[in-house]
């Protein structure tokens, strides 16, 4: 079977500019050679820190922004390629939900006017039918239609937002859907009820989930497989079984190990790795403008060689669907 | 007698155009010489609110209708701002780069600070009388003011302190900007230090450092530390006793290890239970909001939600009553 979707030497760089008229003066490489595959069904989790390019890779695959160079393929169709009409077709099958849904959801606009807005740009039905549908959206992430469809996103609570948000996102029944942190603006008590209704809505359409967070807890009961970036690579990806139990590259086992953790038996589970932690309070994370030759994270790696400051490590299969871009394997 | 601070029953009020707000009711907590508690709450829970109003910095509309605040024996709320801070109480905010002045270099930021609230038994204010001699020649002293501030920055392990100074807040990294927070609010050697969410604003690996080097340094000047958070699992890291706190209430207080692992209050064992954790047992989440602070439910506010409620429930105020050695729960359940 083939994947749902893949990408090959996917970059997206952003120009920076500076002067007085305008002059190119190098790159931010959010986005620097990532491949990978996603299959129907998943939940893929893309994790790292802030400014590892997690968020502008959803977005690339969402069809937001155009990739630099690389091809994404979408059921084996290269849509990097596609243009106007075709493209818009191809746009319903990804749908996106952002991770603030006070800047995501125009607050000048009625909730019903909010979720019918892509029924409307896809020419789904007519005026009534959308309105129907509608308000099956709104059932389905457990709002009442009657009380919400009138209300502006103000009077509404951020987990009433958010399911607002997947409402609109579920609209047209894509294929793929990428939630950029759809819980890290909300409170603990209603990031579960969050995370539930998105277990049960995969479950009943079907959907696969490109989930992107920095939260590792999260990742582990929600997601099937995981992929870590580092300032625009991605150095791991594995089953989130794989993840926990045996992590490869170090910059895993440094994410893994502060994680903040409730019980006794979570803390086993952590690896304790005195010489990594050190690095972490004397060096600070590569800037994605002016990264490193070599290893991205080889500055801060205590168990660095001289090959990392040189050659840039390719992602390689190391066991059955684990591979890691590190020079120690 | 003999807690280094204490809030009694303090009950603060902030006046909306909707109405009056009954933002804090009946709080009561107390914090011994050099002990660390945390107060944990989800947003809008009133945490904030209560570290601002010890701290003097009510933002208008805000009234204290009941209670006093002990520090020492002394009534802060009698007191101004500025005796606030020469009673050596340090405050590291939750966003440093906006409690940061963007126009100003770190170094003037903190020598503004030391200049502030400096008193005389703190080390940096020995840094004064020097400095005040040396105001003629302009670079001289900036050198020695730099050294000393080099020092305090050096001891929170950032790596080239001299760059630091120099730099801009919107230079440095989220991280890096808490780190300089830390370093200057501890040279006072503050006899309490309220840190209010220090670390939700930045990465967990982030986070990780600036709360470690935290408790390195609160244990040892022996401050007495109020740690606000809504991640438990923090809390259990940095502090001895937690206070749980929901829509203005404390809901339950104890020794974080009996919080943690044997919880009474519905609220603690509800959030216990959202958070995921590694070991993937199941997780899941509390129904229902927060309650509006304007027209809040009769007797509990947490009634709503919860999933024992009883008719008593939603006439009378659950009291905190103690329960075990030192483990409190305001409930009607016991």
């Amino acid at each position: 079977m083939s994947p749902l979707l893949k990408t090959i030497h996917l970059k997206k760089y952003f120009p920076v500019y500076r002067g007085l008229i305008p002059k190119v003066i190098g790159y931010v490489k959010a986005v620097d050679d990532v491949t990978f595959e996603m299959d129907k069904n998943e939940v893929f989790a893309l994790v790292g820190e802030t400014g590892s390019g997690k968020t502008t890779l959803g977005k690339t695959i969402a069809g937001i922004y155009r990739p630099t160079d690389g091809r994404i393929y979408f059921e084996d169709v290269d849509i990097t390629q596609l243009k106007g009409e075709k493209l818009k077709k191809m746009r319903v099958n990804v749908q996106m939900v952002f991770q603030d849904p006070n800047s995501s959801l125009n607050p000048r606009r009625k909730i019903k006017s909010i979720v019918a807005t892509p029924l409307e740009v896809h020419k789904v039905g007519n005026r009534t039918e959308r309105m129907k549908k509608v308000r099956e959206l709104l059932e389905m992430v457990e709002l009442s239609p009657d009380e919400c469809l009138d209300k502006y996103p103000s009077a509404l609570s951020g987990g009433e937002r958010q399911r607002v948000a997947i409402a609109r996102a579920i609209a047209l029944s894509p294929k793929l859907i990428v939630l950029d942190e759809p819980t890290s603006s909300l409170d603990v008590s209603i990031q579960a009820k969050i995370i539930d209704l998105l277990k049960k809505l995969q479950y009943k359409l079907n959907s696969t989930y490109l989930l992107i967070t920095h939260n590792i807890a999260l990742v582990r009961n929600f997601a099937d497989r995981v992929g870590i970036m580092y300032v625009g690579n991605l150095i791991e990806s594995t089953t989130i079984d794989e993840l926990i139990y045996k992590p490869l590259h170090p910059y895993t086992k440094l994410l893994l190990s502060t994680v903040p953790t409730i019980e006794d038996k979570e803390s086993d589970l952590i690896p304790k790795d005195e010489g990594l932690i050190n690095c972490l309070f004397t060096t600070e994370i590569s800037s994605p403008f002016n990264p490193p030759e070599g290893c991205r994270f080889h500055p801060r790696c205590p168990y660095a060689m001289p090959i990392c400051k040189k050659k840039i490590p390719e992602l390689v299969e190391q066991s059955r669907g684990h591979s890691v871009a590190c020079h120690l394997y | 007698m003999g807690h280094l601070l204490e809030v009694k029953d303090l009950c603060l009020h902030i006046e909306s155009y909707k109405g009056m707000a009954k933002i804090l009711e009946d709080v009561n907590l107390y914090i011994e010489q050099g002990e660390k508690i945390s107060l944990v709450g989800e947003s809008g829970s009133g945490k904030s609110l209560t570290a601002m109003t010890i701290l003097g910095v009510l933002p208008s509309g805000a009234k204290i209708v009941k209670g006093e605040i002990l520090f020492d024996g002394q009534n802060l709320l009698h007191l101004t701002q500025k005796e606030i801070l020469k009673s050596r109480i340090g405050y590291i905010p939750q966003y440093p780069l906006t409690s940061l002045s963007p126009s100003h270099t770190i170094m003037e930021q903190m020598i503004d600070y030391i200049k502030y609230a400096g008193s005389e038994k703190t080390e940096t204010s020995m840094l004064l009388p020097n400095f005040l001699k040396t105001l003629s020649k302009k670079q001289e002293k900036n050198n020695t003011f730099a050294k000393g501030l080099t020092d305090i920055l050096l001891r929170v392990k950032l790596s080239s302190p001299e760059h630091v100074l120099s730099s801009y807040p919107f230079e440095l990294s989220g991280g890096m900007n808490q780190r300089v927070l830390i370093a200057t609010v501890l040279s006072f050697k503050p006899r309490l230090l309220i840190a209010d969410e220090p670390t939700s604003a930045l990465d967990v690996s982030v986070a990780y450092v600036v709360n470690s080097l935290l408790m390195e340094h609160v244990r040892k000047s022996k401050c007495a530390l109020l740690y606000i958070t809504h991640e438990l699992g923090i809390a259990k890291t940095v502090s001895e006793r937690i206070y749980v706190m929901y829509s203005g209430s404390i809901m339950e207080s104890g020794a974080t290890e009996d919080i943690i692992t044997s919880p009474l209050h519905p609220y603690t064992k509800g959030l216990l239970v959202a958070i995921p954790k590694l070991t993937k047992t199941s997780f899941k989440g509390i129904d229902g909001r927060l309650p509006s602070y304007i027209n809040p439910p009769e007797g509990c506010r947490f009634h709503p939600r919860c999933p024992y409620a009883m008719p008593i429930c939603k006439k009378k105020i659950p009291e905190l009553v103690e329960q075990s050695r030192g483990h409190s729960v305001a409930c009607h359940l016991y």
